[in-house]
Formats: structure tokens, sequence, C-alpha cells
């Protein structure tokens, strides 16, 4: 197990060592940071001299390394419109997401668990219809959609809820709903039909064989092997929980770092969404890591492997 | 009055069918058999012919739906378990009667170790617990021929070769001592070597607790190697029930006349096995005559119109064919 995770560990810093590469990569493509900073009337001494200062006179290997150490030590530079240092707004805006996206997941996770298994077990009635249709709709109804109806629900016409903000749980409700939601109908239908496999499979029978009760048969027996499924799709919900926490934090005004992301992309603020990208590939990334090392939990078959 | 004593399983006019888009599929229709005590009784037939249905049937484990046991009786010891409840029927269930799947490979969960797989079993039905409960996991482990059983309990199925997992399914199956045990090819997906290991312990657990034994398999070999009596089952019916000498000595209805023949010998070198020609026919049709109608050589008008019933040519020898 030890020697798993260590592996694991090495390719999660590989991984991002690439992730790093790319991105420094694509915004040297993306155009000139110089030409962006400096008012209209520069000269062209202007411009060489604020081409040294920030270093990109270097050969661009060097640029890289500079940039790598100084991401490795979480300086991201400064922001272009704000001046302020990336890595504090990522600070500031990260926990925020970080609680928002657990509330989520709770959300998701207890509702979908039930409801994968209802389908399951009761397969082609009406239980399993109805599974099938709020599933359906909460993967294909736009989140932003769900929280802008939510907005007019509970904001506009009962006046329950507060709007944006994040002050008390009640400011949770809604864009943890929405999250949720959408999470809930991917897990709910992969977890569906892993169990409906799992219920087929010879191992089943034989715990009935041996008179185990029909509800540890599920619990025990089958959910645990259909969760496997689900797990190792975890890092995939993490990164759209990522895309998601963009819209539903924009929607709901909500101080996280799914705003902050799309802040700097509407303003071209390069070195925020450098720093931006990068958090979020390091947050996917780990989650990734954790994800394998709860499946090698769940599943004694890949502990020994590798 | 004695001969009951010694019963164990007597199953009456067994039907089974499965209700499905293209039709009722009748699985099994209108099988009888009984076991006596510490017996071992044979079911042979091809694939599809409906004895795994037979062997699930029992245990009332026919997915449901589409399945459906829907008639006849499986009287346990004195008891019609067709009648008991669910509830009632799953304390029989791994008590009274148990059951090796075919393939080792699949029956035990990969995600459990075998010393908790092999618990759960004996948890269930004896109560047993903490270092008692585990005292008797290793005995049965120790009982079934795992060397190290101690160390053994602690792995899990996939750090197991096929044969030790069949022979850990075989310690769940006799953990809490049932009066049943239904072997469903037990064999056929082990290698060659182990196939005999398995079929000796099998016969080793049986001397040991008298347990009754239905064999099924496609293999006229096993049932001459574990059998006393089998039957041969046929598109859902049982054609010839008889001993096993009687089967193989005086094999009287045509069908397992024409499997004997294509059964392979020492004594002759042949270049073609016989075979019989044609193909079982769907059970999803609903045929009037006897089932193997079709390709019987012997067949008349009257083989066609109705089943024949059962007749008894010698002592405890059956056949169901118009020719008797």
């Amino acid at each position: 197990m030890q020697r798993y995770i260590v592996i694991r560990f090495i390719q999660t810093v590989i991984t991002l060592l690439i992730l790093s590469i790319v991105i420094f990569t694509l915004v040297r493509m993306s155009g000139d940071p110089v030409l962006l900073m400096l008012p209209e009337t520069a000269t062209e001494e202007d411009y060489e001299l604020m081409k040294s200062q920030l270093g990109l006179n270097k050969p661009v290997y060097q640029q890289y390394l500079i940039f790598l150490f100084d991401a490795v030590k979480g300086d991201f530079g400064k922001s272009i419109r704000t001046r302020k240092p990336v890595i504090l707004s990522i600070k500031e805006t990260l926990p925020n997401s970080i609680k928002l996206v657990t509330v989520a997941f709770v959300i998701g996770f207890a509702l979908s668990i039930p409801l994968g298994i209802v389908a399951a077990v009761k397969k082609g009635t009406v239980w399993d219809n109805m599974a099938r249709v709020v599933t359906g709709l909460g993967q294909s109804i736009p989140t932003f959609w769900v929280g802008l109806m939510l907005l007019q629900i509970f904001v506009v016409w009962l006046r329950i809820l507060p709007a944006s903000g994040m002050d008390t749980w009640q400011h949770y409700v809604m864009p943890a709903t929405c999250l949720g939601i959408f999470l809930m109908s991917g897990v709910a239908r992969l977890l569906r039909s892993s169990m409906l496999d799992v219920l087929d499979s010879e191992f089943v029978k034989m715990a009935r064989i041996k008179g185990v009760r029909e509800s540890v048969v599920i619990w025990k027996h089958a959910l645990r092997n259909s969760l496997l499924s689900v797990v190792s799709f975890g890092g995939m919900y993490i990164a759209i929980m990522v895309t998601g926490a963009i819209l539903v934090e924009t929607v709901f005004a909500w101080p996280g770092f799914g705003r902050l992301a799309y802040a700097a992309i509407v303003n071209q603020d390069f070195p925020l969404i450098q720093g931006v990208v990068l958090t979020a590939g390091a947050v996917v990334m780990s989650a990734n890591f954790f994800t394998d090392i709860l499946y090698a939990y769940l599943d004694p078959r890949i502990r020994v492997q590798v | 009055m004695g001969d009951n004593m010694s019963e164990l399983l007597n199953v009456k006019n067994l039907k089974t069918y499965f209700f499905t888009k293209y039709g009722t599929v009748k699985a099994v229709d209108g099988v009888s058999f009984k076991v006596d005590k510490g017996e071992t009784f044979g079911i042979v037939g091809e694939s599809g012919c409906g004895k795994s249905i037979t062997a699930l049937s029992i245990m009332r484990l026919v997915p449901d739906p589409p399945g459906r046991i829907v008639g006849g009786e499986i009287v346990l010891e004195g008891e019609d378990i067709l009648k008991i409840s669910d509830n009632e029927m799953r304390k029989v269930r791994g008590k009274k009667i148990s059951m090796i799947l075919q393939d080792p490979m699949t029956s035990l969960n990969p995600v459990f170790t075998i010393g908790i797989q092999l618990e759960e079993a004996i948890k269930i039905h004896q109560g047993l617990k903490g270092r008692s409960l585990r005292e008797r996991a290793i005995e049965l482990l120790e009982m079934v021929q795992i060397s190290s059983a101690a160390v053994r309990y602690k792995n899990w199925p996939h750090q197991l070769s096929g044969g030790m997992r069949q022979r850990v399914i075989g310690a769940i199956s006799v953990s809490s001592e049932p009066r049943l045990l239904i072997a469903d090819e037990p064999t056929t997906a082990l290698d060659a070597t182990i196939q005999v290991q398995f079929l000796r312990l099998l016969r080793e657990l049986q001397e040991k607790t008298g347990v009754g034994l239905v064999f099924i398999t496609h293999d006229f070999g096993i049932i001459a190697r574990m059998c006393q009596r089998a039957a041969v089952m046929y598109a859902g019916r049982i054609v010839e029930t008889g001993s096993v000498r009687d089967l193989f000595d005086n094999p009287s209805h045509p069908y397992t006349a024409a499997l004997m023949r294509s059964l392979p010998k020492l004594e002759e070198k042949v270049e073609r096995l016989a075979s019989i020609e044609g193909q079982p026919p769907p059970l999803n049709d609903d045929i009037q005559g006897c089932r193997f109608a079709e390709r019987c050589t012997v067949a008349e008008h009257q083989c066609r119109l109705s089943y024949p019933d059962e007749t008894e040519i010698s002592d405890g020898h059956f056949v169901s064919c118009w020719k008797f």
C-alpha cells in the first residue's frame, strides 16, 4: 500500500509539471504581456526596459524555471488589474469554494446513493423510471439555469432565502443544491448501472445462498463493489465541480475561486489566469490522488498490483 | 414408510417458467426426482436443458422477474419449501440447503477476505462470535485442505488459485452442516488435475457430514465417478432416471442411448464420434409431444402428439418414452 501511494504521488507531481509547461506555453502564445501592461504612449526603450525588468529577455527555459520555482513558493506574480498578489486572491477565495463544494458533495452523495440503489433494485418499476427522469433532468438542465430558477422561486417569489453572499447556512442552500443536483444525477446513474451488474454477479448469488439478509446483500456485498466504479470517477467529479463552481458562484455572487477564475478570464488578467489554472489543476490532481488511494482501500486487488 | 425415513428431498412436478418479451420460456417443465439422505444424485444434460434452473429453483433463487416457479412441490425433510415465507426460506438457505456455483473465480466477493466471507455464513446460522467464530472458520478451511489456514484466512480471493477458491466455497457451503448440497458444475472451470482433487474432497466432506448431494454436470464421467443414481434432462424435462449402472448398462431413452453412443471409448478407435442430429427445441415453443421426437431415430406419430408418462422399466429405473 505504501509503495502504491508513493508511486501515485510521483505520478501526480509529474502530471502537475506537465500542466505547468502547458500553461506556461499557452500564456506566452496568447499575446505579449508587456504590450498589454504598457500605456499607448510608451517608447521602444520603455518596452525593452520593462521586458528586462520582467525577465522576459532571458532564454525561454530560464523563464520557465523562474516561473516554476516562484510557483512552487506560491508566488504567481501580481494581478495586472488590481496589482494584488495572485496568491492572496487565491487564498481568500479558495476556502470559500471548498466549503461550498463540500456541502454540494454531501448533498449530492446523500441523494445519489439511495437513488441509485433504489433504481437498480427496483429496476423497470415506477421507482426506476422516476429516478431516471430526475437524474436525466439533473444532467441535461444547465446548472446556471437551475440557479436562476432557484433565485426566482426562493428569492423573488417566496423571499425566504438570501440571494448572494455566504454569511449564514441559508446562503449555502441554493448554490450547494445547484452543484449537488448535477453531481447527484451523474453519480446516481453510474451507481445504478454498476449496481445492476453487481447484483447479477455470482458472488451476490453466493451471498444469497449463504442466507444473507437481502438488505445486507445490497448494502454490504453489492454497494461496496458498485462504489468502486463511482469512486474511480471521483477525480472527474472534482473537475466537473470546478467548472460548475465558476457558473454557480457567478450566479449567486459567491466570493469563491470560481468567480475569481471568471473575473480573471473576462479581464484577460494573465498572471491571475496562470495562478488560477495551476491551482485548479493542483486541486484536481490531489483529488485524483486521494481518489486512487480510496479506490485502493476499497479494492484489495489494486493494493497488491503496481 | 421406511422409504420415507431415508428421503431427504422430493421434487414433484416442478415447473419454472420465464416470462419474457418473446413469450414464456418453460425452462423447467414438470421435473420430478428424489434424493435420499447422504446420497449423491446426478443431473446430467446439455447446456440450456434446465439443470441449473432446477438447482436455483430448489434454492428459491430464480431471478424474479422474469422467472417464476409456477407449479410443483419441493419437499425437504417432509416440508414443502415452496410454501414457506421468504424470510423462513432465507433461514433454510445456507443452513439446510447450500450450493456450490460453477465459477470459483467470480463466486467470492473480491472486496472481502475469505475469512470474512466464511465467518458471515457461520455467524448467520450458528450465532458464533469472536474467538470461537474465528476458530470455526479456520477449522473449516483446514477441513477443505487449505494449507496454513490461519494465514489464508486473511487473504483476499484474488490471492488464491481457482482450485483453492473452489475449496473455500466448499467450506462456506458446508459451514453450517446442511442436509442438502447442490453442486452446479463445480469442476467445469477447473483444470483436470484440480477437478479430481475437488471431487475427492466433495466425497470426503460428504462422508464426514452425511450431506445429500445433488451433482449437476454435463459430464458422464463425473456422474459415473460421483453418483449412485442420476437423471438425464432434456429440454426442461427429465427423460430417464435410474441407478448409474442402469444408465450406463441399459440406457433406455433414445436420448440417453444416443448420448452414450457419443461418448469416446478407450478400447475403440474411431475417426469421428457419434453425434445427435439437430438441435434441442426452443423452450418457448408449445410442444405437446415428446421434446426429443424431432431428433429421435425411432420416433412415431404418437411421440409428436402427447408427452409420454414415466414408466418404471425395472426397479428404480424410470423412462419417459412411448416405446415402453
